[in-house]
């Protein structure tokens, strides 16, 4: 790894499992940290055998463990203990996910790691958060959706609330976004203080936090009727904004903010047959219905529209505006890896190197960070 | 607590930038300050347009701070600058080149990053809708046309209808948070490295990041997209509203059905996944029978008290009086400009359990003469 990007020799014990763990401190390998995975072959990340990966690691492990070394450690005996306390205690952040609890249990709780490294980071990526009622309780990104408030604005107007269920689980992938950031600011203060800390970085208060608005709002306007929160594809203040049917059956969004904008539409959709006037968003549709989405589209960016079409997974991916993006990368053996949420032109993020085995670079961590 | 004392970062955007770009550069630039880190934000002669722009359409805004500018810009100064008029220019530049960190949707500071060990370390962090070399770089950006484009629309929604928006501004706001990570790492590379560098960051790139199970899992033969009413997680009414009734495996479903206790759930008709899929509707009707008489409270203690992860749907005004939220201390009290006090959610994140208090925003060039 090159010497100067900005992690530069920060070491991170990971054991981080799943999403929200793991991809939180594959971000900070992607920044240069040193970062080791932690399992062991009767405890593997679960992530490894999901959706009935066999044989091999999964595509969801794959693409959340890139620029990890993997160690082989097993935190349930008394010997895998003490050689995690002896990485512990030449680590600057150890990163974990488990249910809450769980590293106490196993006597690696914060107490005992600031015995062995008195400027320690814990970096505790919880659910709902190390203390208080929900503490406790079992979640899931779905789940945090509906007690983190985004349900509550996510739906067809009058309608029930959606959750983007199993295929997204929001919270579990913003709160990566954020707690990478968290970390580095936590480690500064750690080094500037010598002391050590506990960090808390909640899935459902990050969620909470991305609509921080409505609760200023709720406790403002006391008589707003919170049903009203859920407006579909409506904007705040935008003229006009929805998904149109297009005659080749895709979903066109179209969002029209301005005066000016409006008027473009308008030049855009032609004079109108109808003998009344007819609403422009019922005009849009008309057009919209009549003609491929594709062309469409076209004709409303060259009219400064902000009009695309709604893609699907797979279309995202062979878009060309994805493709010159950072979210897509190659690993070295050349298979396609998540990338990187920003870039760095002086150091670029790279991925370096495959997820790892588990216990892949045991040797040599203990030889590099123990020298045994 | 302050954990960022002594950074100085410029927040900064053309009058006429997209909003988007004034969202997702505001709020990474507020977590910053929220963490003790000095925020001037430079703002056209008459302010950002953000001041006056309405959270929800029934907002009546009286003064030029509206709930959503209340938010985004706790712990911040303001100098506002007529670049229009000589000399102007110069002050921003001299306001530039004694900030750590500029954030920005503009290409006005690239030549400012001093990325030499001679020139001291001076970083940008550029935010933009689109990746800077792609079809759409100069193309309009509205929030609902990234969700389109990164695929996450295509998750939200009932399949034969118009796919959703997540509620509120995630993809200004997602961004922000990876914004706020880019910043993060700017402000290592200029501590620990002594150097500065250019982070550019793309919106859609990072909700392509937030969608990587859709998009990258594509290209591992997984084809997801929305299941609407008939996801295997439903969303079912209640006496007070709705609850996400989630399961993982197999054991939380036998949880559930030891909670609903209804033995129409223990037949084959449910016993496994593909049994549940294909009598999904009854399967939905009998869990609503169940849930309508009970309050999203009761559903949740009783689903909880079982390890079942369900997640009520809770609203803007629920989550201001959460008692999970009350004991983290999560919601702070700011001063807002009419004289009543505002609830806002922290930065999400407690360090040794101690949360980090947002001051109120600031009125247009307060800190005017402060940096003359």
């Amino acid at each position: 790894m090159s010497p100067t990007k900005p992690l530069h020799g920060i070491k991170v014990l990971d054991l981080g499992i799943i999403t929200a763990g793991a991809a939180t401190s594959a971000m900070l390998a992607d920044l240069g940290a040193d970062v080791i995975k932690l399992e062991t072959k009767s405890r593997p990340d679960p992530f490894r055998a999901w959706a009935g990966a066999l044989d091999e690691d999964s595509p969801f492990f794959r693409l959340n463990n890139r620029n990890k070394r993997g160690v082989d450690v097993d935190l349930k005996t008394e010997s895998g203990r003490k050689v995690f306390l002896a990485l512990a205690a030449e680590a600057d952040v150890v990163v974990e996910n488990f249910s809450r609890g769980v590293l106490e249990r196993l006597g690696l709780g914060f107490e005992t790691l600031k015995k062995v490294n008195p400027s320690i980071l814990l970096a505790s990526i919880t659910g709902q958060g190390l203390t208080g009622p929900g503490s406790g309780y079992v979640s899931y990104g779905s789940t945090l959706e509906g007690v983190g408030g985004i349900s509550s604005l996510t739906g067809y107007p009058g309608e029930r609330p959606e959750i983007s269920g199993r295929n997204l689980n929001y919270p579990d992938q913003i709160v990566s976004l954020f707690a990478s950031g968290a970390i580095i600011a936590a480690l500064m203060n750690c080094r500037r203080t010598g002391k050590p800390a506990h960090l808390d970085v909640s899935q459902r208060q990050t969620a909470t936090f991305a609509l921080g608005e409505y609760l200023s709002l709720a406790g403002l306007a006391e008589n707003l009727q919170e049903s009203a929160f859920r407006r579909g594809n409506k904007g705040s203040h935008e003229l006009l904004q929805g998904a149109f049917p297009t005659k080749d059956d895709h979903w066109l969004t179209v969002s029209v903010a301005t005066e000016a904008q409006r008027e473009s539409l308008a030049a855009v959709l032609g004079p109108t047959q109808e003998p009344e006037p007819v609403e422009l968003e019922e005009r849009l549709r008309v057009w919209a219905a009549a003609r491929p989405a594709e062309q469409a589209q076209q004709a409303l960016l060259s009219a400064a529209i902000p009009a695309y079409r709604v893609l699907n997974g797979q279309e995202a991916a062979d878009s060309e505006a994805v493709r010159r993006g950072t979210a897509l990368n190659r690993t070295p053996a050349g298979d396609l890896s998540k990338g990187f949420p920003f870039q760095l032109r002086r150091q670029p993020q790279t991925i370096f190197s495959e997820s790892p085995k588990v216990g892949e670079h045991t040797a040599e961590i203990m030889a590099q960070w123990l020298g045994d | 607590m302050s954990i960022l004392g002594g950074f100085k970062i410029l927040e900064f955007n053309e009058a006429d930038a997209q909003e988007v770009l004034l969202l997702a550069v505001s709020f990474a630039a507020k977590i910053a300050g929220d963490l003790g880190a000095e925020v001037v934000k430079v703002e056209p002669p008459l302010g950002e347009r953000i001041r006056r722009l309405p959270v929800l359409p029934d907002e009546k805004i009286d003064s030029d701070r509206g709930v959503l500018f209340e938010f985004l810009n706790t712990s911040k100064k303001s100098v506002a600058l007529d670049l229009e008029k000589p000399g102007e220019t110069d002050r921003l530049r001299q306001l530039a080149e004694k900030a750590d960190v500029i954030i920005t949707g503009s290409d006005r500071f690239d030549d400012l990053v001093r990325d030499d060990m001679a020139g001291g370390s001076r970083s940008v962090v550029k935010v933009r809708a689109f990746p800077h070399n792609s079809e759409y770089r100069d193309s309009p950006a509205a929030e609902i046309s990234i969700l389109a484009l990164s695929g996450l629309m295509d998750l939200i929604g009932n399949p034969g209808r118009e796919p959703l928006m997540l509620g509120g501004r995630q993809a200004s706001f997602s961004s922000g948070y990876a914004a706020f990570t880019g910043l993060m790492a700017a402000l290592a590379s200029h501590r620990w490295q002594g150097r500065g560098d250019l982070i550019t960051l793309d919106m859609l790139s990072v909700m392509t990041w937030v969608n990587w199970k859709a998009v990258a899992g594509s290209k591992f033969g997984l084809s997801l997209t929305r299941e609407g009413s008939l996801a295997e997680w439903p969303v079912v009414p209640c006496k007070d509203g709705y609850v996400a009734l989630v399961y993982g495996f197999d054991k939380d479903f036998g949880n559930l059905i030891g909670v609903v206790d209804d033995e129409r759930l223990a037949g084959p008709k449910f016993s496994d996944f593909q049994s549940r899929a294909d009598n999904r509707q009854e399967y939905i009707n009998i869990l609503t029978e169940w849930s309508r008489d009970k309050t999203k409270q009761e559903i949740y203690e009783l689903m909880q008290g079982r390890r079942v992860p369900c997640g009520p749907v809770l609203t803007p005004r629920d989550l201001i009086g959460d008692p999970q939220y009350k004991e983290a201390a999560f919601i702070a009290q700011v001063p807002a400009a009419s004289g009543k006090t505002l609830p806002l959610p922290k930065v999400p994140m407690q360090l040794n359990g101690q949360g980090f208090n947002p001051t109120a925003a600031p009125d247009l060039n307060s800190a005017g003469e402060e940096f003359c």
